[in-house]
């Protein structure tokens, strides 16, 4: 029995191991990308572009819930981007709440009965259509409650362009974030099918008019954390998975796709979370089982700011729904498509990786790290084993997050300030004590909730803009 | 056992390594960030009064002088950093007074030799530089960069510096060949880095409509939506009937811009095209240009069997006057299709919705006010019909 759980805790370890370095082999390739990513960012001169009748039109599509206390923010920080043409298609998905009438209200919307719907998806019943000629860009569908991919479908239904954008509405774009996926998309029209934009966390920043006017880390313990996490994935992971193609997922709070694919694919799947995932999913399968060429993009340049959970029941919540949905489409898809040469680099990196180290994480590092306690009771002497698992993860951690800030430091420095770089590197090692280990059994809870088939949204709060600005502002002020 | 484990230890070893490695390589990094952010401040305050000059005397007769003393190297950055951004905001002879200083102030000499770098990066900043200096000497040694096969995305960057340097059409035409032999399909973004140039591109672009590589004349027919040449009739008609189906519809896309290339000819030809994409923009054309004439085949399209062609049929009508929208509501009384009917419903209901918001087009309250009489006098009649046939 000592032998046996030595032997998993061993297992344990290289584990942890492997999966770093794999990580890490991923983050060369956003090295070796970053510089031209920051060349092209720096020398395409967007404000021309943004002017230009040569840029695709793109439809924005805002699935709203419950959203009453930020969606005007949000809707008025839409209809502000520098881009030529666009429209926001608002979806209230059968708010309970203000939603729809504070849109209605604002922005003096009408009931339009007869907006040309085209029925290209199946979606839950759409009660109406708001729209008022002195905002002609935008529209509102008001519907029944069906989920995040059932209003992004019925968005896709009105909508004009051949582009699509999805914005959660709790989230802010920059102004350039659209124009900026633009000139990705222009550089390969032909075979970019979805582009992913940066999503970076707003808690801490001040917020005017819809904009995040100033940048500033988060005051708080989670959002600060979850700052690091989102640095260490979008940056480093994203970047590199682009580079070879074999990204898995564009963040539903900011993407743009091509709409003819999107439809082709039958649109976003409903009923359950992992949405995002699941449509990048179902690109590739359809672009490889056809042997289309085409790219599944990210541009880190376009940044999109959201809330984050800022108390552990919202958090958790989330973590699990994120959980429950990674371990719906590895099912759903990723069983049949993993190691199967016609997948290409998806299915011989991508999902292998996927599965081993996403879905299946939990159970390796719970039982992993049970082991080593276990072997380590029964022998006290060789308490060092856990000691070398414990900073095994530190370490390799912190040096992804040293990474991560390296990439943002080369290319982006919105943390002009010596001491965020401090603050940063300081939380990439803390979160190693306590959150990564409540992460791994949140994920865990997400998979018995799958099996027991949970499939609710769980709690999601959000924060006024305004409540966010004001606490951000008098934070400044007791700091002096 | 002691094996397993002592190699992990040694990888603990060596990520300390690295990890006190990345740290110092990130401390230095952001260091040396911020003391050239400072350095910057510095610079920009020293010659704020030189900045005040350049922009005060941009219209007045003679050269720009160069500030006072010698400039160091990394001064000279700076301040063609600013100029640059100057240079964005002013045309006519300022900015060609500005374009003279950067010569004088030997910036183009210092980014001509960057352009022969070892450091890529180097190149790809040099090349931007000249491009915005609009420097004639730098065509030849962009044209070189773009020939290398190790580009990527530079290649637009490179693209964009020579259609600002180049003065001949013939560097402009290379630079669209290398694009486009580069990468297939982003004829849009290739026509927006032309826009930058200085010379008429319009020749070009028409030049480039007689190509025989269909990615050339994609280029050329986006470009002339909006550099309109005279005199392309024929070499346009000629193209409706090409292999490639995107070349056709850009092509009609094209003619549809034109009242005089719409014949009844061509309508009824377009508009039983088999391309859907072609019948659909003949079909939204003719009510953007409101072609009344073209109301009984307007009629007949909104039983395609495609959505957006019945679609933008219906739309047109209703954009057509009275008679556009008399034609829609027959459609309603003639159509025995449902779907067809009940779109026709939605269109002319939607129509008749803008009277909901105040316009202030006193033309559009006419119209709008002559379709809503219509409406209530023909539903009236209809109605009228309708219990006559019940009795």
């Amino acid at each position: 029995m000592r032998d046996f759980l030595l032997y998993y805790g061993m297992f344990a370890i290289y584990y942890v191991f492997v999966i770093n370095s794999l990580y890490l082999f991923i983050m060369m390739f956003s090295f070796k990308s970053i510089m031209g990513i920051l060349k092209s960012s720096l020398y395409s001169r967007y404000q021309a572009l943004s002017g230009s009748p040569h840029v695709p039109p793109i439809s924005i599509l805002v699935p709203a819930y419950n959203e009453e206390l930020t969606i005007i923010e949000n809707v008025r920080s839409l209809l502000s981007l520098n881009y030529p043409e666009y429209e926001v298609i608002v979806i209230n998905d059968g708010s309970g709440d203000e939603t729809l009438n504070v849109l209605i209200n604002e922005f003096n919307l009408q009931l339009s009965h007869h907006a040309a719907v085209r029925p290209v998806l199946n979606t839950g019943k759409v009660r109406s259509v708001y729209y008022n000629p002195a905002y002609p860009h935008l529209y509102l569908i008001d519907k029944d409650n069906g989920g995040k991919a059932d209003s992004l479908n019925a968005g896709i239904n009105l909508s004009h362009y051949p582009l699509i954008a999805s914005i959660d509405a709790d989230s802010l774009l920059e102004k350039d974030a659209l124009i900026r996926i633009a000139r990705v998309y222009m550089e390969n029209p032909e075979e970019t099918v979805a582009i992913g934009g940066d999503i970076r966390i707003a808690n801490g920043c001040k917020i005017e008019d819809g904009i995040v006017s100033e940048i500033r880390l988060p005051n708080k313990l989670l959002p600060m954390l979850q700052s690091i996490e989102y640095l260490k994935a979008f940056l480093g992971g994203r970047i590199g998975w682009s580079a070879i193609n074999g990204l898995i997922i564009v963040s539903g709070a900011f993407g743009v796709f091509r709409k003819d694919y999107v439809i082709k694919v039958g649109g976003y799947r409903g009923g359950y979370p992992g949405e995002d995932m699941n449509i990048i999913i179902k690109l590739h399968k359809y672009m490889l089982e056809n042997k289309l060429p085409y790219r599944v993009a990210f541009c880190p340049d376009a940044v999109c700011w959201t809330q984050a959970p800022d108390t552990w029941k919202i958090l958790g919540s989330q973590r699990r729904r994120w959980g429950r949905g990674n371990l719906k489409n590895m099912i759903e898809y990723g069983r049949y498509m993993v190691f199967r040469p016609k997948y290409k680099i998806f299915g011989l990196v991508t999902l292998p990786y996927n599965i081993l180290f996403e879905t299946l994480n939990p159970y390796f590092r719970i039982t992993g790290l049970l082991a080593l306690i276990g072997y380590v009771l029964m022998d006290m002497t060789q308490a060092n084993i856990l000691l070398i698992y414990g900073a095994l993860n530190i370490l390799y951690g912190f040096l992804l997050g040293i990474g991560a800030l390296l990439l943002e430091e080369i290319a982006f420095r919105r943390y002009p300030r010596f001491q965020d770089i401090v603050k940063m590197l300081f939380y990439t090692i803390l979160m190693f004590f306590g959150y990564r280990q409540i992460g791994v059994i949140w994920r865990f809870l997400g998979h018995i909730e799958y099996m027991r088939n949970n499939n609710s949204w769980g709690t999601m709060t959000r924060t006024s803009w305004k409540a966010e600005e004001k606490k951000t502002i008098s934070s400044l002020e007791v700091r002096g | 056992m002691e094996t397993p484990l002592t190699i992990a230890v040694y990888m603990l070893y060596g990520l300390c390594g690295a990890a006190v490695l990345g740290l110092l390589v990130l401390f230095v990094l952001k260091l040396r960030h911020l003391a050239a952010d400072k350095r910057e401040r510095v610079c920009l305050e020293k010659y704020q009064d030189y900045f005040f000059y350049i922009q005060a005397y941009g219209e007045e007769e003679g050269r720009l002088k160069p500030p006072a003393g010698v400039l160091t190297r990394s001064e000279k950055r700076i301040i063609q950093k600013k100029l640059i951004s100057l240079l964005e905001r002013f045309r006519g002879i300022h900015r060609q007074k500005l374009l003279d200083l950067c010569e004088d102030l030997g910036l183009v000499e210092m980014d001509l030799k960057r352009l022969n770098s070892w450091w890529k990066w180097s190149r790809v900043d040099a090349a931007y530089n000249l491009g915005m200096m609009h420097a004639e000497q730098a065509v030849p040694g962009i044209i070189r960069l773009m020939k290398k096969d190790d580009n990527d995305a530079s290649m637009f960057i490179f693209a964009r510096a020579l259609a600002k340097c180049a003065r001949q059409e013939k560097d402009l035409r290379e630079m669209v060949k290398l694009l486009v032999a580069y990468r297939q399909n982003c004829q849009p973004l290739i026509v927006d880095i032309l826009s930058d140039s200085q010379i008429d591109t319009g020749p070009l672009f028409v030049s480039l409509v007689s190509e025989e590589d269909a990615d050339l004349v994609k280029v050329g027919l986006i470009g002339l939506t909006s550099h309109v040449q005279p005199g392309m009739g024929s070499i346009l008609d000629q193209l409706v009937n090409s292999a490639d189906k995107e070349v056709r519809i850009k092509v009609v896309k094209l003619l549809c811009r034109d009242i005089r290339y719409l014949t009844k000819r061509n309508v009824s030809l377009f508009l039983t095209h088999p391309d859907w994409e072609i019948r659909s923009v003949v079909a939204k054309a003719i009510g953007e240009l409101g072609l009344s004439t073209y109301i009984p085949l307007l009629k007949r399209a909104v039983k395609d069997p495609h959505w957006w062609v019945a679609r933008n049929s219906m739309n047109s009508l209703a954009q057509l006057q009275v008679d556009g929208f008399r034609a829609l509501c027959s459609i309603l009384e003639e159509e025995r299709d449902s779907r067809i009917r009940e779109m026709a419903n939605q269109v002319i209901q939607k129509e008749l919705e803008k009277g909901k918001f105040p316009s202030i087009d006193l033309e559009q309250q006419i119209t709008h006010q002559q379709k809503l009489l219509f409406y209530q006098e023909w539903s009236r009649k209809t109605l009228n019909t309708a219990h006559a046939l019940e009795k």
